[in-house]
C-alpha cells in the first residue's frame, strides 16, 4: 500500500506510517496538502481475514485511494485530503479508533468528512443511507445524477460496520461506500472473496463516482475554519 | 467489512429518492487513474496482502488461544 502511495505521487514527506497499539501493522497515512488546514479524510482498511484472499473485504477499497489521490492532486484544492488505509478493522475497527483517539480537538474539528470504502467493486456502487451524514448524501445524489454513474442506496449497518464510525462517534459527517446486497454480502469472510468476485466495470465507476465526488466536495464544502496556508497541516498528537 | 452477526444477515434495502432540487452547476475539472492501472493496483495490492493478512489472522488466533490456556 505505501508503494502504491509512493507510485501515485505522494512523497516521502506527505507519506505517514502511524504505529498503532496492539497493532503489528500501522496506519497508512498520504497528505494532499491544499490551500487550508480544512480536511477532507478518505479512508479504507487493507487488513482481511483469514478466509479468502480479502479482494472484495477490502483490497479493492484500499487500493482505490492511491488512485484517488492522484486524482485529487489534479485539483486546485481548497480542502486537505488526508488519506488513510487503516490497519485491523477486522479486529474491530483498531486502526481508525486509534487514529482518531490520536487526534486534538482541533484537528478533529478541522475534518469536515470522512469517506470510507469497504468492500467495494463487487458490483455497482451502494453507499450506506442509514449512517451516512444528509448532507454527504445529497451532494452524492447530485454528482451521481449528473455523471450518470449508478448508484443506489442499501443498509448494511445491521450487520456489520466499518472504519466511519470511529469518526462518527466524535461527530464527524461520515458516507460509506460499499457493494453489499444481500447476494454479494455471502462474499465476506469466506474463500469466495478472491478476483473472481471483483466486477472490474463496476469497480471502475465506483472510482469515477468518487473521484467526481471528492472533486465536488473539494468545491462545495464550507472550510472549517478559514486558515492561511502558512499554518502547520493536520496533526495528530505525538507521544 | 468488520462483521458482527454473519448467521443473522439481513440487509434493510433503502431506495431514498434523490432531492428533487437541482444543485447549482458546478464546472470541476480533474483527472482520472487509466483504468489499467486501477486494475493493476487492485490486484497486486491483494496478492501482496494476502500472506500477510493470513498470518496476521493466525496471530492473532494464536494470542487469544495463549490467553485462554492462561
Amino acid at each position: 500500500m505505501k508503494t502504491c502511495f509512493s507510485d501515485a505521487g505522494c512523497s516521502a514527506g506527505d507519506l505517514e506510517l502511524q504505529p498503532v497499539k496492539h497493532a503489528n501493522v500501522p496506519n497508512i497515512i498520504c497528505t494532499v496538502r491544499g490551500a487550508t488546514e480544512s480536511v477532507i479524510l478518505v479512508g479504507a482498511h487493507f487488513d482481511h481475514v483469514a478466509h479468502g484472499l480479502g479482494v472484495i473485504d477490502n483490497w479493492t477499497g484500499a487500493s482505490l485511494l492511491p488512485s484517488l489521490a492522484e486524482t485529487v492532486r489534479s485539483l486546485n484544492r481548497r480542502h486537505t485530503f488526508v488519506f488513510v488505509g487503516f490497519t485491523d478493522e477486522e479486529r474491530g475497527l483498531v486502526g481508525s479508533y486509534f487514529y482518531v483517539s490520536q487526534l486534538d480537538g482541533e484537528a478533529l474539528s478541522r475534518i469536515v468528512a470522512m469517506i470510507n470504502f469497504d468492500s467495494v467493486g463487487a458490483g455497482p456502487t451502494e453507499v450506506e443511507h442509514s449512517t451516512g451524514d444528509a448532507n454527504l448524501l445529497q451532494k452524492l445524489g447530485n454528482v451521481a445524477g449528473s455523471t450518470k454513474l449508478p448508484l443506489t442506496f442499501m443498509d448494511a449497518d445491521q450487520v456489520g460496520t466499518s472504519d466511519f464510525l470511529a469518526f462518527r462517534s466524535k461527530g464527524v459527517p461520515t458516507l460509506l461506500f460499499h457493494s453489499l446486497t444481500q447476494e454479494t454480502l455471502k462474499l465476506l469472510h469466506r474463500s469466495a472473496d478472491n478476483y473472481q468476485a471483483l466486477k472490474m466495470d463496476d469497480y471502475r465507476d465506483t472510482y469515477r463516482l468518487a473521484a467526481a465526488f471528492l472533486a465536488y466536495l473539494d468545491v462545495t464544502l464550507d472550510v472549517r475554519p478559514r486558515l492561511g496556508s502558512d499554518s502547520p497541516p493536520p496533526t495528530l498528537k505525538r507521544p | 467489512m468488520d462483521i458482527r452477526f454473519m448467521t443473522a444477515v439481513w440487509i434493510a434495502l433503502a431506495w431514498v429518492p434523490f432531492p428533487a432540487q437541482q444543485a447549482k452547476p458546478v464546472p470541476l475539472r480533474y483527472e482520472l487513474t487509466a483504468p489499467d492501472v486501477l486494475a493493476a493496483r487492485v490486484r497486486a495490492a491483494s496478492m501482496k496482502n494476502a500472506d500477510r493478512g493470513a498470518k496476521l489472522e493466525d496471530m492473532f488466533l494464536g494470542r487469544r488461544m495463549l490467553r485462554g490456556r492462561s
